[in-house]
């Protein structure tokens, strides 16, 4: 029997996507492995249990919420020793996190505390004997690494959507901690949150994006591609750097080798020459989608497919399939 | 010895002694700076004094102020020589050059004293229409010293004057005295004929007094002031770098390895050479520099002026307590430790603080796309670049304090050995079905090629940069060049990391490459981008690398000279215009051979030129690793740039740089022009005749 804990990430008393990937993967490895239990930990301000039953409906056997005041904001280091605390008492085969920016954060401290080795950024997770087997991608996505690690417990960090949330519903139980280390002596302080533009899912996180590029010729053309990711339903919308440099989107919305690096499962570009600026950033997607009126557009050549023509054409009709498509799916 | 010879002589001694007294505490001052050896090659040293200096050659890049500062400069050396008259004769009264010089000689010297001082005050006059009246654009800002330069016009006028008005009145006095060549001084006088022999007398001692006096006190006054240039320019050229000797515009070697250095780049006065600080001696203010700077002219807070400035301000508050100058005279506040409370706090608040951050910020540092323009404008070989890049190397090494956006290309230039992410396998992807061999496979075949096709990153991963590469390696096997490229074992020349701080990176991208160019035994390396020739060119040699290295533009001339290529003439536009990329041009000089290509290629297409040219070709915004930062403030440089060159009215824009095709394809889109941008590779190419 091998116990595994998952922490469930949570923002503004919500829990995030990634907490119920997580979840799901804790899940998977606990019944490869054995048929452990999951334990679902997930710190956030009083009335975070409230999540418990979403973790419970993705697989967790038990949930500890971990409520305190201070924890309506990420705070780094109570949450790492609450995190680690919990981890040596439970005598967990892995502690599976999400590769996000809390995450990212989070799992090498708890790593750290507990002395223990750890796989970052894991596409795929699996038990073999007594390692734990995870493939991350390395070198700009070139290779796959396949790393194992006998030590316990392993301190595991996901790849955003490498792991699809699946439903498994278990217990739930619902089980209340205190912060192992007093959250109103962390050196970190929050003074202010500044939210993107968007209320859309985060770039990084997205399975979806759509992006545009100068080729919708005026900012009030990205109403178009705002209208296909939202179509989409779980797109967000990204933009060239050209576009943040005239001023027509934000430049939090920026993809590519100055703005933010993607890899969503499917990447629509939309009037985007494909400059090296941008490819730098999406390079790495699943699917490409390109719609450019020029055919010799670099663009094409990272796509698997494309649409010749005019964006301002072509986008609606596609918005209206995208409606169709789901409507009957 | 009358009486008032000998107040005289106390004065002069007096005066003297003071002089002297700064000087060696500006002198002490400089040699807070980093030691740099600059006394090599004398006499091209010599020649930049004579050209740069005595010639003024630089100032007349702005013909008008340049003639009013030439007029003043040579003046000042003709009128010297008078002023050692006047300064013996006042020890010493009947003293006159006419005793020591022969007839002819003395009739010269006569004339060119009058002369030049009615030149100087026709300059002078000038130089204050122009402060009070035009008010030139680049006189403002960066907290520069108004009154300063109106005070030393001034002084300079009235010299003028008392120098003419002692001739007048002296001639009124005594005809004989003011030898016939005094034409002016002599005029004068003529018109004070009226005056009584007691005024005329009156009006000769004061006016010579006056002129005396004023002497001392302009020799003295200069260490206070911007005007010191006056002394220190001369010096400042012999020792400059600036259009060498030495190949320009490399970045100063670092040793990385050496285990007593504590520092590196510079974050405060001491950091820096003796020869940045003689340069903040060196610096009037004219704002030639800061005219000149492309993240200037668009809007953005950098000013290469300032930057100068404010390490000068910087020493003169640092350098007494550096050299231990108690400098009881002037500020008896900054003593070492002692001196009372008030002492203890400046001594604190200066040592608080430092030359970046307090005087020179961050923002102002990552603006600068290294383009030299500021370098090259300076009038007194002023080197404003070289601060910058070593304080961009503190914030990067030491402080590890950079623009996120930047993070990216150096992980990738760690991994990947190029700023984008892409892999290494990718880079020879564009050669396929080319048949062009690698040096790994004509080693193989026992073959040396005589040429390596430095490809670049750009040139290897860039889509639009890909058809350059193409139409180059076209070109060098219609002229039947052996020649071979890298392959994927080419990286990164290392110039992005370098110019962004990042000397650690640098270093470790190029000393791979040179062990791959000397394990290949490469003799000529020809590539189609400048920062790749600038780099391997002119700063591998501080690793060790030396390669004959040549520009696409340079090494196709030659190919068209020799009648290794012939051209049929290509179509199309009927007129083009060419941008000058900043590591060829301001770089190396090359200006021509990209300009001669394009007429040879097209012989019946006007070339035209944007106003900004040559060593004054605006940049297009991506040098200094600018290319891979966002640019927050002010106009976009590349936009400010594309305007220049649609102004042309020509049908096409000519580039020789990757990084200038990228940045004014954008251009030209943003404006939403239908203007094709231009490799002169792909420009000669489309006219080969096959």
């Amino acid at each position: 029997m091998a116990n595994v804990l998952a922490f469930a990430e949570s923002r503004a008393g919500a829990l995030r996507k990634v907490a119920l990937e997580a979840v799901t993967a804790a899940r998977a490895l606990a019944d490869t492995a054995g048929g452990g239990e999951v334990h679902a930990i997930v710190a956030g301000a009083p009335g975070i249990a409230g999540e418990a039953p979403r973790l419970g409906a993705h697989g967790a056997d038990r949930v500890v919420a971990v409520e305190h005041a201070a924890f309506a904001n990420y705070d780094p280091e109570s949450i790492a020793a609450t995190v680690a605390e919990r981890a040596k008492s439970g005598g967990y085969r892995a502690i599976i996190f999400s590769a996000s920016a809390q995450g990212r954060d989070l799992a090498p401290r708890v790593a750290a505390k507990l002395g223990v080795g750890m796989l970052s950024d894991v596409i795929s997770l699996e038990v073999s004997g007594d390692a734990i087997v995870a493939k991350h991608p390395a070198y700009a996505n070139k290779v796959i690494a396949t790393v194992a690690v006998t030590g316990s417990p392993a301190i595991v960090s996901l790849r955003p959507n490498a792991f699809t949330p699946v439903e498994n519903a278990r217990a739930g139980t619902v089980e209340s901690a205190q912060p192992a280390a007093d959250p109103g002596a962390s050196r970190v302080v929050v003074r202010e949150t500044i939210k993107g533009s968007s209320t859309r899912p985060d770039l990084t996180e997205a399975p979806v994006i759509v992006s545009g590029g100068r080729g919708l010729k005026a900012p009030e053309n990205f109403k178009l591609v705002e209208e296909l990711a939202e179509a989409f339903g779980n797109a967000a919308v990204g933009c060239t750097r050209a576009v943040t440099d005239d001023g027509w989107r934000p430049h939090s919305d920026q993809i590519g080798q100055t703005g933010r690096v993607v890899s969503p499962q499917l990447y629509v570009a939309v009037g985007i020459s494909g400059a090296i600026q941008h490819l730098a950033g999406m390079r790495t997607s699943g699917t490409i989608v390109a719609i450019n009126k020029d055919r010799e557009a670099p663009i094409f050549k990272v796509a698997d497919y494309g649409i010749v023509g005019d964006a301002l054409q072509i986008v609606p009709a596609l918005t209206k399939a995208v409606r169709e498509a789901r409507r009957h799916g | 010895m009358s009486p008032s010879n000998v107040l005289f002589l106390v004065i002069l001694l007096l005066a003297i002694g003071f002089f002297v007294y700064n000087v060696q505490r500006l002198i002490a001052y400089l040699r807070v700076g980093k030691p740099d050896s600059r006394t090599g090659e004398p006499l091209a040293r010599l020649k930049n004094v004579f050209v740069i200096a005595l010639g003024q050659r630089k100032m007349f890049r702005e013909p008008a102020a340049g003639v009013m500062h030439a007029l003043i400069f040579w003046g000042f050396i003709v009128l010297t020589l008078g002023t050692i008259e006047i300064l013996i004769e006042g020890v010493w009264a009947p003293f006159s050059y006419a005793m020591v010089f022969p007839g002819p000689l003395y009739s010269a010297y006569a004339l060119s004293q009058d002369a030049f001082a009615l030149l100087v005050l026709g300059a002078i006059g000038f130089a204050f229409y122009r402060r009070l009246i035009v008010h030139p654009k680049r006189l403002e800002g960066d907290e520069t010293e108004h009154t300063d330069a109106l005070l030393i016009l001034g002084m300079i006028g009235a010299l003028m004057l008392t120098l003419l008005l002692t001739g007048a009145f002296l001639h009124v006095l005594a005809p004989d005295v003011v030898p016939p060549e005094k034409m002016i001084s002599r005029a004068l006088g003529e018109g004070l004929g009226w005056v009584g022999a007691d005024t005329a007398r009156t009006g000769y001692l004061l006016n010579w007094w006056v002129h005396a006096l004023l002497i001392l006190g302009f020799l003295n006054y200069l260490p206070y002031s911007k005007h010191l240039h006056i002394a220190s320019s001369i010096f400042n050229v012999y020792f400059s770098n600036t259009t060498g000797p030495g190949p320009i515009g490399v970045m100063r070697p670092m040793d990385l390895e050496a285990e007593d250095v504590e520092q590196f780049g510079a974050s405060d006065v001491e950091h820096l050479t003796w020869k940045n600080l003689l340069d903040g001696y060196s610096c009037t203010e004219c704002g030639r520099c800061t005219a000149a700077c492309p993240a200037n002219i668009t809007g953005k807070v950098l000013s290469p002026r300032k930057i100068v400035i404010n390490v000068r301000q910087r020493l003169m508050e640092k350098g007494p307590l550096l050299t231990g100058d108690t400098g009881e005279l002037f500020s008896p506040t900054l003593v070492h430790g002692e001196g009372g409370d008030a002492g203890n706090e400046t001594v604190g608040a200066v040592l608080g603080h430092r030359l970046l951050d307090n005087y020179i910020t961050e923002e102002e540092l990552w603006q600068c796309t290294s383009c030299r323009a500021c370098v090259v404008e300076c009038p007194v070989s002023i080197d404003q670049l070289e601060v910058i890049n070593e304080l961009r190397r503190h914030l990067v090494l030491s402080e590890s304090r950079f623009p996120p956006e930047i993070q990216p290309a150096f992980e990738s230039l760690e991994r990947n050995g190029t700023p984008w992410a892409f892999s290494p396998t990718d880079r020879a992807a564009w050669a396929e079905g080319l048949a062009i061999p690698t040096m790994a496979e004509k080693l193989a075949r026992g073959e040396r090629p005589d040429v390596l096709f430095w490809v670049g990153c750009m040139g290897s991963f860039d889509d639009r940069a890909k058809r350059i590469t193409v139409a180059f390696a076209r070109i060098m096997q219609a002229a039947g060049i052996d020649f071979a490229i890298l392959g994927q074992e080419e990286k990164c020349n290392g110039d992005p990391a370098r110019r962004m701080g990042n000397e650690y990176l640098y270093q470790m991208l190029a000393r791979d490459n040179v062990e791959l160019l000397d394990r290949y035994q490469v003799r000529t390396v020809v590539t189609i981008c400048p920062h790749c020739f600038h780099q391997i060119g002119n700063e591998y040699p501080q690793l060790g690398g030396d390669y004959e290295v040549i520009h696409h533009s340079t090494y196709i001339a030659r190919l068209i000279e020799a009648g290794r290529v012939t051209l049929r003439g290509a179509d199309g536009v009927d007129s083009i215009t060419y941008h000058d990329s900043c590591y060829l041009g301001r770089y190396n000089d090359v200006y021509d051979a990209p300009r001669e290509t394009l007429r040879r290629a097209l012989p019946i297409v006007k070339v035209t030129e944007p106003p900004r040219t040559r060593s004054r070709g605006l940049c297009c915004g991506a040098g200094g690793g600018r290319m891979f930062m966002e640019e927050h403030q002010g106009k976009r440089i590349n936009v400010e740039r594309t305007e220049e060159l649609l102004a042309t009215g020509a049908g096409a824009i000519a580039v020789a740089c990757p990084f200038c095709m990228t940045m004014m394809t954008d251009g030209v889109k943003a404006k939403g022009a239908d203007v094709p941008v231009l490799d002169i590779a792909e420009v000669v190419e489309k006219a080969l005749s096959r």
